[in-house]
């Protein structure tokens, strides 16, 4: 292209040097960057830039005016001292700004994901918005301007300071207000944020802020499933809460907590006025004690209501469990009625030996408890270990936490019983019944005895009943020494509770010992050979436990159900979603219906599975009869 | 006739599917020693059990006292006899006072019987000083006495004895021999099972039975078997040549001591005959000939022998349990 006229070379000249200066002025920046270190710059001239993007290093701009937005981002530091920016700075991530010596930002300051920003001596002309965990100092700082903003989570300390308005829309967020001046507040924040102002000077302040507050104490939340129930068995509860209001002005709050106990008025508690400074949290710690007469469902509910009416509601479900009495009654009358059956039988038998009847069944079974008198007393002994145990735990718990629940006293028992019933009962099995007919068979000495004018069946009998009078025998000083252990610690209000408790761990006891017993002599008379009589027991052992364990509920609120089929079979169903569910665990349990696992149920009673367990017994007793009068012996 | 004390009517006891270990058993116990005889495995303590009602017989049927041993007499019978097994086994935990004590009570022995009881007992077996220790802790012999003690506390009519000596040293056996005995002069019946016969022979039994492979092969007395048997033992001294040549071939057992010869024959006269002819002929002067019934162990093993050979290839082999 030729070029021939003047205006054009002027315009040419023109752009050659604007051109040259732009790169000049660029290259006069670059070379006027003073390493700090590695990745720090110093920008010292008042040079005009479109906009600057600070990611990372320490960038200080000293002296400057910035007519572009500034970005700060990632885990850049920048700091502005006596410098003018024309326009908004922005701060992203874990970046720190601090604006000093009489710098400006004309526009907006925006502060967000956890950024760490400081005002000194200086003003923004715009607004500082300050969010998303971001955190803001601004001290000495005459910006009548100036709108702040809070939002979420974040952290602003004001202090010495002119500013135009605060609006707070924050969730969980603080702001301590000290010594400053504004023309207005407008508190929009969740119940969880809280402006705590101190010496300050708010034109108008608009309070749409509810209070909040927590529940502390009990706990027993079941967060997995949601359900907000506690399920305790003590008559009073330790109701404790933290609660707060904002504004916090000069250290006070006007607050007023009612407490409602199944939606009546139970308590009201003025929190006006007081603060509690833990750690900077200002906040109102409550307490109250609340005895509830009745069992069942219950409800306590906490409202908390500020100055200005805002308030805040949030309500605990509590089960106060009625643990069934043991059936004195009724074991009284089992009792009467086995005694009679005893006597009646004895009565018959005299009848029928005063006739020409030989009876040797009283022979051996007394003969049968004196010889076993020695390992009597030794499970007697045993028998007492889980009281001492208990007592122990309970000691230890007493001293640590000063005091121990009825609650604390039924889980330690139900561990505890859990194992020892289990492996006592098998070790009793083992050492009494499963040998004891394969034992005479084997030395010679049941065909001894059989040459003496004594039945077959008077022999097995003779021995069972010997056994199973021990292992009741057995079952008192376990009972007792538990109740003993547990009313050494407890309030004496549950004398009956932990009487109650040793009752139904007695007949869990002989529940599940005599048909172990009477099983055991089954074996006895069947096998040949101890060690299968044994291995059996022990194989059930290994394969039962998930189903023992379940046995003696104690301390939870399916005591009533420890005879109910259901609850086993429930428990089961849990454990096979667990086993599915490769670590699961329990919390699978809940969802099953999701899962498309149905927990089938049966609608045994407690009366069903005595009767299950008589059953067991007596067919294991007849089969070892019929079996023991047809063999060689 | 002796009233019967045991009767055994066809006795078959089979373990399992096909182990025999008594066939057929028919018997007779009356008053006084019955010796029941066998070797290991011939199915006595088998008998033993049944005739205690530790076993079931597979067939046939037991008569105590006549009754039926497993019928709904089966206590009464009990209550009349005493029974020592083999191998003491009692309950071995109990000292010997309180099992005395404890077989006592099976008896309905009120409280002073026993008492009175145990301290004769006790005497009479030599277990006194003994008897506050536990059973367990008794040498073999002392283990044997106690049982014979516990079988004699109810005084019973009958003794059924397994093995009663086997445990015994040579002095407590003659003990035991003397003490059976005294039993018998008492009015008691015992049925002895053994396997050690000049025993059976010292306790002079009134009858005895032999048994092989569960099969009765010989009953009555000695004598009887004797007779049965038909043989004589002939000792003739002295030892010459011409007397062994001669009577070798009459014998059934020629046996040569060193200063006279031992014959088991049927034929006592032909013996005798030749034995003088001889004798006067070749100037041979006889200084013994004496003509007795077997020993018991002799006849014993001839029962076996005549059984075998009477019996060759007729029954196999089936041991007791």
């Amino acid at each position: 292209m030729k070029i021939n006229n003047s205006r054009t070379y002027m315009k040419l000249i023109i752009g050659i040097v604007i051109t040259i200066s732009i790169f000049y002025g660029i290259f006069s920046v670059n070379t006027s960057i003073t390493n700090l270190d590695e990745n720090s710059k110093e920008i010292e001239s008042f040079d005009i830039h479109l906009a600057d993007v600070y990611d990372t290093g320490y960038t200080k701009i000293e002296n400057a005016v910035i007519e572009d937005t500034i970005f700060i981002m990632e885990d850049a530091r920048v700091d502005i001292v006596n410098s003018t920016i024309k326009n908004s700075v922005y701060c992203f991530g874990f970046t720190y700004l601090n604006v000093t010596s009489q710098s400006n930002i004309t526009l907006n300051l925006i502060l967000s994901e956890s950024c760490f920003c400081t005002i000194k001596n200086s003003t923004v002309g715009g607004n500082i918005e300050c969010g998303d965990a971001a955190s803001l100092m601004m001290s000495n700082c005459f910006t009548p301007s100036t709108m702040l903003w809070k939002f979420d989570y974040a952290f602003l300390d004001i202090e010495s300071s002119t500013f135009n308005y605060l609006n707070d829309f924050g969730l969980s967020s603080t702001m301590y207000l000290a010594n400053s001046t504004c023309i207005g507040a407008n508190l929009n924040g969740a119940s969880s944020s809280r402006v705590i102002i101190t010496n300050s000077n708010i034109g108008t302040l608009s309070d749409n802020s509810k209070p909040y507050h927590q529940i502390t104490t009990p706990s027993g939340f079941n967060l997995i499933t949601f359900t907000p129930t506690l399920k305790t068995s003590e008559r009073t509860v330790n109701f404790t809460w933290i609660g707060f209001d904002s504004p916090i002005i000069d250290n006070h709050m006007n607050i007023t907590f009612q407490i409602l106990v199944d939606n009546t008025p139970y308590l009201e508690v003025n929190g006006s006025g007081y603060t509690y400074d833990s750690g900077n949290m200002y906040e109102y710690v409550g307490s109250t004690i609340i005895t509830f007469e009745e069992t069942g469902m219950h409800n306590i509910t906490l409202i908390s209501i500020d100055g200005v009416g805002n308030n805040y509601t949030s309500s605990l479900m509590v089960e106060i469990i009625n643990y069934p009495t043991f059936p004195w009654v009724y074991f009284g009358i089992g009792v009467g009625i086995f005694a009679g059956i005893a006597l009646l039988l004895i009565f018959l038998l005299r009848h029928q030996t005063n006739r020409g009847y030989r009876d040797s069944l009283g022979i051996i079974y007394k003969k049968e408890l004196a010889a076993n008198k020695v390992k009597a007393i030794i499970f007697m002994a045993i028998g007492v270990a889980p009281g001492i145990v208990l007592s122990l735990f309970f000691g230890v718990i007493n001293t640590f936490l000063h005091g121990i629940s009825i609650d604390q006293v039924r889980t330690l028992i139900t561990t505890i019983m859990n194992f020892y019933l289990i492996y006592f009962e098998l070790i009793f099995t083992i050492v009494f019944a499963s040998s004891s007919i394969i034992n005479h068979k084997r030395d010679g000495s049941l065909s001894w005895f059989m040459s003496k004018p004594v039945r077959r069946w008077e022999f097995l009998w003779g021995k069972t009943l010997a056994y199973m009078t021990i292992g009741i025998l057995v079952m008192i000083p376990t009972s007792i020494s538990i109740v003993v252990s547990g009313l050494l610690y407890l309030d004496p209000i549950y004398i009956t509770d932990m009487i109650s408790i040793g009752g139904f761990i007695f007949i869990i006891g002989i529940a599940t010992i005599i048909p172990l017993v009477a099983i055991g002599m089954l074996l006895s008379t069947l096998f040949k050979k101890s060690g299968l009589a044994i291995f059996i027991p022990i194989m059930m052992l290994v394969i039962l436990p998930t189903i023992v364990g379940f046995l003696p509920i104690l301390v939870r609120h399916e005591w009533p159900l420890l005879f109910s089929y259901s609850y086993y079979s429930e428990k089961l169903g849990m454990f096979w979603i667990s086993q599915s569910g490769q670590g699961l665990s329990n919390i699978i349990g809940p969802y099953s219906q999701l899962l498309g696992i149905t927990i089938t149920t049966f609608g045994f009673t407690a009366g069903d599975i005595l009767l299950i367990l008589s059953l067991i017994t007596i067919v294991s007793m007849i089969i070892a009869t019929l079996y023991i009068r047809r063999i060689d012996i | 006739m002796k009233e019967a004390i045991i009767q055994t009517f066809n006795l078959t006891k089979i373990f399992g599917k096909d182990t025999i270990a008594v066939k057929d058993l028919s018997l007779t116990v009356s008053k006084g020693i019955y010796g029941i005889l066998g070797p290991n495995g011939a199915g006595k303590t088998t008998t033993i059990k049944m005739l205690i009602g530790s076993l079931f017989p597979t067939a046939g049927q037991i008569e105590i006292f006549g009754k039926d041993a497993f019928g709904k007499d089966k206590i009464k019978i009990h209550d009349l006899i005493g029974y020592v097994p083999e191998n003491p086994t009692y309950f071995m935990g109990m000292t010997a006072e309180r099992l005395l004590d404890y077989v006592g009570s099976v008896f309905r022995l009120s409280k002073q019987e026993r008492n009175k009881k145990i301290s004769s007992l006790l005497q009479l077996v030599e277990l006194t000083d003994a008897r506050s220790r536990v059973i367990a802790k008794y040498s073999a012999g002392m283990k044997q006495r106690i049982g014979i003690a516990q079988a004699l506390m109810n005084d019973p009519q009958l003794l059924i004895l397994d093995e009663i000596t086997s445990n015994l040293d040579p002095l407590g056996r003659n003990q035991m021999i003397e003490l059976l005995k005294d039993l018998r002069q008492e009015g008691k019946t015992m049925f002895i099972s053994t396997h050690i016969l000049p025993e059976i022979q010292k306790m002079d039994a009134d009858s005895i039975g032999i048994l092989d492979h569960g099969h009765l092969i010989m009953e009555g007395t000695i004598k009887e078997l004797n007779e049965r048997l038909g043989e004589k033992l002939i000792r003739i001294s002295p030892k010459n040549e011409i007397f062994i040549q001669a009577l070798k071939p009459i014998s059934t057992k020629f046996t040569e001591n060193p200063d006279s010869i031992l014959i088991e024959t049927k034929d006592v006269n032909k013996a005798w005959n030749l034995v003088a002819e001889l004798s006067l002929k070749n100037e041979i002067p006889i200084r013994e000939f004496r003509s007795t019934d077997l020993e018991i162990e002799q006849l014993f093993m001839k029962a076996l022998d005549t059984e075998k050979i009477n019996n060759q290839g007729e029954y196999k082999h089936e041991d007791k349990q």
